[in-house]
């Protein structure tokens, strides 16, 4: 069942990468935006499922001292969140307790959770400090010369990240659509929607979106 | 996302029309490291004619306020005037912004030092002479140095209604409306601008698109800057800005989140000239028909 759905979301791929070579033949002569081929489109219903990007592996410390390397929970769904304690972001993320709903929820479903905390003036003391007052059950990783910040892609606090269990990205961006926090309604999750999603052995819905919160503190001499 | 700035509508009661004046600026507690202080650029209006309201925000120094879209971190600012009734607000208007590139390469688009938030205000054709009324705003920010700090402030301006529109502020909005983003046409026009054209390459299954901007000069700038302000709908990548000679050549990729409807992606072009004039136009981009998604990259 699976192998047929892989090989049919292949078909569709390799139909519209056909589709999209001949508008890029039409297009060259445009010297406007490609919204004028709109006749041109395929019909097509739900998004087309494109490869998707190998999570980068890492080894990094978390606030007791444990190595934890992720390709360790190959074959696990894995959420990274990037972190950072001073983030009125995160702050408030913590205060109505998004994250540790979020964790312990899918930590009945075998979902590895790690939070990352790349702000370059923080150490292993302070991370631990910050676990231990917030109360978190999962692991604080210190990235605090940001390679792994970098690897990604992290660029705020929070800034989210759904591994499936074949080591690629399925999500990447924000933890939900309220950046202001005050949606009274309306408010999607979009890290429990992918993770519904690679848990039920179905295509994300919405694999991308831009994340908010402060800039990740990467050190001052980074790239 | 688009509707970022709202204004409001607020049925002034006459209960309501008698409130307290506050004093703008207090809003802020001190010690904050911004200010934000509501005027308009008239004491006394006449009925049916626009007058201007801005938000001013002082910002202290290191401190940056973000744009309507803050780039790859932040939050944008954001202001909701509410209006007395059969009072219309125009568009709030943002002055260019500044970028300013953090450690990682991370890109935030926004405001030091002042600026004001600016929308035009059209009072009803029956405004009585004499009649005193209130325009509200209020401001929310996000304010970062090292740290960021949420802000917010709900501010107050008294007004009243006049045979005769008495101005107010005038130099403080002039200088405000000076660095308004203006139509390519009128930078033609102006004698900065001799062409500009967006082309664009679709992504795969209309994904989104590389889109390539060719900026041809009258007057050679010293600098040129891209700010996208893409909805919800619509990531970027980092635009490249390439100079040679008298053109400039922008390209950008603008993908498909998933969420919401994709059709344009507005941008902003500015151009700093050697003798420190600063100017710039929007561009609107025409996302490619299409549902597809594209899979996450960095």
């Amino acid at each position: 069942m699976r192998t047929l759905r892989v090989a049919a979301a292949a078909a569709v791929v390799v139909a519209a990468l056909g589709i999209y070579g001949l508008r890029a033949q039409a297009q060259n002569s445009t010297d406007v935006a490609p919204g004028a081929n709109r006749n041109h489109l395929p019909a097509v219903s739900g998004a087309i499922a494109l490869p998707l990007r190998p999570a980068p592996d890492f080894t990094l410390t978390d606030q007791k001292g444990n190595a934890v390397k992720l390709s360790d929970f190959q074959g696990k769904v894995v959420v990274l969140e990037w972190t950072n304690p001073d983030c009125p972001f995160v702050q408030r993320h913590y205060k109505a307790g998004t994250m540790a709903r979020l964790a312990k929820a899918y930590a009945d479903k075998g979902v590895v959770w790690l939070a990352i905390n790349t702000t370059y003036y923080m150490d292993r003391q302070k991370d631990a400090a910050w676990a231990e007052k917030q109360r978190i059950a999962y692991p604080v990783l210190g990235d605090h010369d940001g390679k792994v910040a970098k690897a990604y892609g992290a660029k705020t606090s929070p800034h989210m990240f759904v591994i499936d269990a074949k080591g690629n990205i399925a999500y990447q961006g924000a933890i939900d659509n309220d950046a202001g926090g005050e949606k009274k309604e309306g408010v999607v999750n979009y890290v429990a929607q992918a993770l519904d999603a690679v848990l039920a052995g179905k295509p994300v819905a919405v694999t991308e979106t831009k994340s908010y919160g402060c800039s990740v503190k990467y050190p001052p001499e980074a790239p | 996302m688009r509707g970022r700035w709202r204004v409001g509508l607020w049925l002034l009661t006459a209960a309501a029309a008698g409130f307290a004046f506050a004093p703008a600026a207090r809003a802020a507690a001190s010690g904050e490291p911004v200010q934000a202080e509501l005027l308009a650029d008239a004491s006394a209006v006449a009925a049916g004619q626009p007058f201007k309201v801005g938000v001013l925000f002082r910002i202290a120094p290191e401190w940056h306020i973000y744009w309507k879209y803050p780039g790859d971190a932040g939050l944008a600012t954001e202001v909701e005037f509410e209006l007395p009734q059969g009072f219309v607000a125009g568009e709030l208007q943002w002055p260019l912004p500044q970028s300013f590139v953090q450690p990682g390469d991370i890109a935030g688009y926004g405001y030091t030092g002042e600026v004001m938030l600016t929308a035009e205000v059209t009072p009803p054709k029956d405004l009585p002479a004499g009649k005193e009324f209130a325009i509200r705003a209020k401001a929310s920010w996000l304010s970062c140095r090292n740290v960021c700090r949420p802000g917010r402030a709900e501010l107050t301006a008294k007004l009243s209604a006049a045979a005769q529109r008495a101005p107010a502020n005038e130099a403080l909005f002039r200088e405000w409306a000076a660095r308004l983003p203006r139509t390519d046409k009128e930078w033609t026009a102006a004698g900065r601008l001799h062409s500009v054209a967006a082309t664009a390459e679709p992504l795969p299954a209309g994904a989104g698109a590389k889109f390539l901007i060719a900026i041809t000069w009258e007057k050679k700038p010293a600098k040129v800057e891209f700010f996208p302000a893409p909805t919800e709908a619509v990531l970027t990548d980092k635009p490249s800005v390439n100079a040679s000679g008298n053109r400039t050549e922008i390209a950008m990729t603008a993908r498909r989140s998933g969420v919401g409807a994709a059709d344009g992606l507005e941008c902003l072009v500015v151009f700093t000239l050697p003798d420190g004039e600063r100017g710039g136009f929007p561009v609107r981009l025409q996302m490619p028909a299409g549902n597809a998604v594209a899979p996450p990259t960095t």
